[in-house]
């Protein structure tokens, strides 16, 4: 069912076993999941069907360190979320994502892959994903007819990313969500704060505002956390009644290690020196069983452990020359080209590699209350993101060892600025909209904000799911990683409450 | 004919004859030296004669020049000589006959560059050690 809260009296209370917070990429799924149980769900929703320039400005905050995209552009404040704009890129984390890895700093999950890998199958439905198969790709290359790049060391890998459609969580599932008969989307609820018991142990209520509308109260046995990356750590700091830092905070850990995707792109422009090479498996998705998917390169996990390396990735794109005079086409014949081309860059034939790189967590990077507040008078956020030179030089290593591919298969090549000059970042570098690590899974409340089971540390009724719970977040794309961590949460949940 | 085709043709011949004995003296009639006049020479226009756009990488080894004090004022001679030892080859070894031999090293030598990292990152292009002193050797010889 769905209700617009507009029509609620002020000070109406709603009780519910279970209420959700965010009806995003996170929070609907759970409500999926738990459709059709004996649980009443409740899932409140700050936005109506659509975008609203007011509800979204809710999301302004400052960022305060490296300068970035504004911080309430990369999100959208309505039912469906940030899948109304996302990319619908996705593959899970493989399986070494999860373990500690010595030379990376507080990296680690409390759970492994195997712990996962049930619900990250379930994600393929619900993103329009087709078989759930990311082990086949040169067989999929094979069947489809395109090539796949002769890597030659262990160094760098093909792998397969499936493309949704993207899905539109909000028009895809509001006729399900509207049937149901005990899951119930509140729109234009604003949570304004959790109230708990007063050893801040317990949720007892969630304190909702309509925009010039009603307040009102939801009373739930559990409570879910399912806003994003910002917003989630945004609701534990706001909710300071009972504990003067927040909610699940006596560590002083929530807002900590934000963390987002390093993004350079273009990281590099191959110069081709051949012609005999279809990149159809990199340009663009292709359909097969029941789905689209493509290649992207990726470092191997022996030369990731090798060279003490974060994760990244590399998505290649066909673009226009650049180069008038191409250093490639210069070299082409020396290692073996094709002799027909010898100047592939005059007739366009030139790779375009974006870099996306996994960070190190970073308890220095953070989100915190800011002391301006928004028309509801909550406090906004102030959002520092910073990026180390160690990161730098994973970067510009990441770089050379793409360049250094490419030539040794005697594809290309490279130009990238970066490599002359490693200790500037590059113009093309930013962020990766992907807002983690603000409320970090841990099996140690001293290490992190929630448990395995994504339940908030000393709160007994209070969890949390999102991007928010990753300590490390790989390069790939979030998105189907903490759809299936929201599924696992409601199989927890379903399991705890009988 | 532009320089493009020109350079294009002139490899597929050399591809197309490379084991004969007539394919060695065909660059050096290009080039206009003969191993009688000056072996060293031709063998450094040899080296040369593997870049697809002479001009243009006679530019780039301007700047690798410009840049690289180790480089500065070497005659073609030093140059050629220390693209000899890259390739593992001593100008006793060679001939009129068998300079070939200098396009499958250098292949191979270029191959090598790239799996040892031994390479120079030259205006944002990387490139392989051997490629950028052939630049440099055209750009003097």
């Amino acid at each position: 069912m769905l209700i617009d809260a507009k029509e609620l009296e002020n000070g109406h209370v709603v009780e519910a076993d279970i209420c959700i917070v965010g009806a995003g990429a996170a929070g609907i799924p759970m409500g999926l999941a738990l459709n059709g149980t004996n649980k009443k769900v409740v899932i409140l929703e700050s936005g109506g069907l659509g975008y609203d320039e007011r509800t979204q400005s809710l999301y302004d905050g400052f960022n305060v360190g490296r300068e970035t995209y504004p911080i309430s552009h990369n999100r959208l404040r309505y039912f469906g979320g940030t899948t109304g704009h996302w990319a619908g890129h996705c593959r899970p984390f493989d399986a070494f994502d999860f373990s500690k890895r010595d030379w990376i700093p507080h990296s680690g999950w409390p759970i492994t892959i195997e712990e996962l890998e049930p619900y990250l199958e379930q994600t393929h439905p619900i993103l329009d994903l087709g078989k759930y198969d990311y082990g086949s790709l040169p067989e999929y290359a094979e069947q489809l007819g395109l090539d796949l790049l002769p890597l030659q060391s262990d160094s760098l890998i093909n792998v397969m990313k499936h493309q949704s459609t993207p899905t539109r969580f909000g028009p895809a599932y509001q006729p399900e969500l509207e049937k149901s008969e005990n899951v119930t989307v509140y729109l234009h609820s604003n949570v304004l704060e959790l109230n708990a018991n007063e050893s801040a142990s317990h949720v007892t209520s969630a304190e909702v505002a309509v925009i010039d509308g009603p307040r009102y109260k939801v009373k739930a046995k559990n409570f879910v956390l399912a806003t994003g990356g910002l917003e989630n750590a945004r609701i534990m700091l706001l909710s300071n009644k009972s504990a003067a830092n927040g909610l699940g905070n006596s560590h002083n850990l929530v807002g900590r290690f934000y963390t987002d995707h390093i993004l350079v792109r273009p990281a590099l422009d191959i110069a081709l020196t051949r012609s005999d090479m279809n990149f159809g498996m990199y340009f663009g998705s292709h359909e097969i069983n029941g789905g689209r998917v493509f290649s992207i390169l990726t470092a191997s996990e022996a030369l990731t452990r090798r060279e003490k390396l974060t994760r990244f990735r590399f998505h290649l794109y066909n673009t226009s020359p650049k180069y008038g005079s191409a250093i490639g086409g210069i070299f082409s014949g020396m290692d073996g080209a094709a002799e027909a081309t010898p100047l592939n860059t005059e007739r366009g034939n030139s790779v375009s590699v974006h870099m996306a790189m996994e960070p190190i967590p970073n308890p220095d990077t953070f989100v915190r209350l800011s002391d301006k507040r928004d028309f509801l008078g909550q406090q906004k956020l102030e959002v520092n993101w910073q990026v180390s030179n160690a990161e730098k030089a994973n970067a510009h290593r990441a770089i050379e060892i793409c360049a250094l591919e490419f030539a040794r298969m005697g594809y290309g090549r490279a130009y990238a600025p970066f490599l002359e000059k490693p200790d500037e970042w590059p113009s093309t570098f930013t962020s990766g909209k992907h807002h983690c690590g603000t409320t970090r899974m841990s099996d140690s409340p001293k290490t992190g904000v929630v448990d395995r089971n994504c339940r908030v540390f000393d709160v007994d009724n209070l969890y949390i799911t999102g991007s928010s719970v990753f300590p490390t977040i790989s390069h790939t794309n979030p998105t189907l990683n903490l759809i299936a961590l929201a599924l696992r949460l409601a199989d927890h949940l379903k399991e705890k409450t009988g | 004919m532009n320089d493009t085709e020109m350079n294009r043709s002139r490899r597929a011949a050399l591809r197309t004859i490379g084991c004969t004995s007539l394919a060695s003296l065909l660059p050096f009639a290009i080039a206009g030296c003969t191993w009688e006049q000056d072996p060293l020479e031709a063998i450094a226009e040899r080296m040369v004669s593997m870049l697809f756009h002479p001009e243009q990488a006679k530019e780039i080894g301007l700047l690798y020049i410009a840049e690289d004090s180790v480089v500065q004022g070497q005659t073609y001679q030093k140059i050629t000589g220390s693209l000899l030892e890259r390739l593992g080859l001593e100008q006793s070894q060679l001939s009129a006959e068998n300079m070939a031999l200098i396009d499958e090293r250098i292949e191979s030598a270029v191959r090598q560059d790239f799996l040892d990292e031994d390479i120079i990152i030259l205006r944002g292009w990387m490139l392989s050690r051997t490629e950028i002193m052939l630049c440099a050797l055209a750009a003097v010889v």
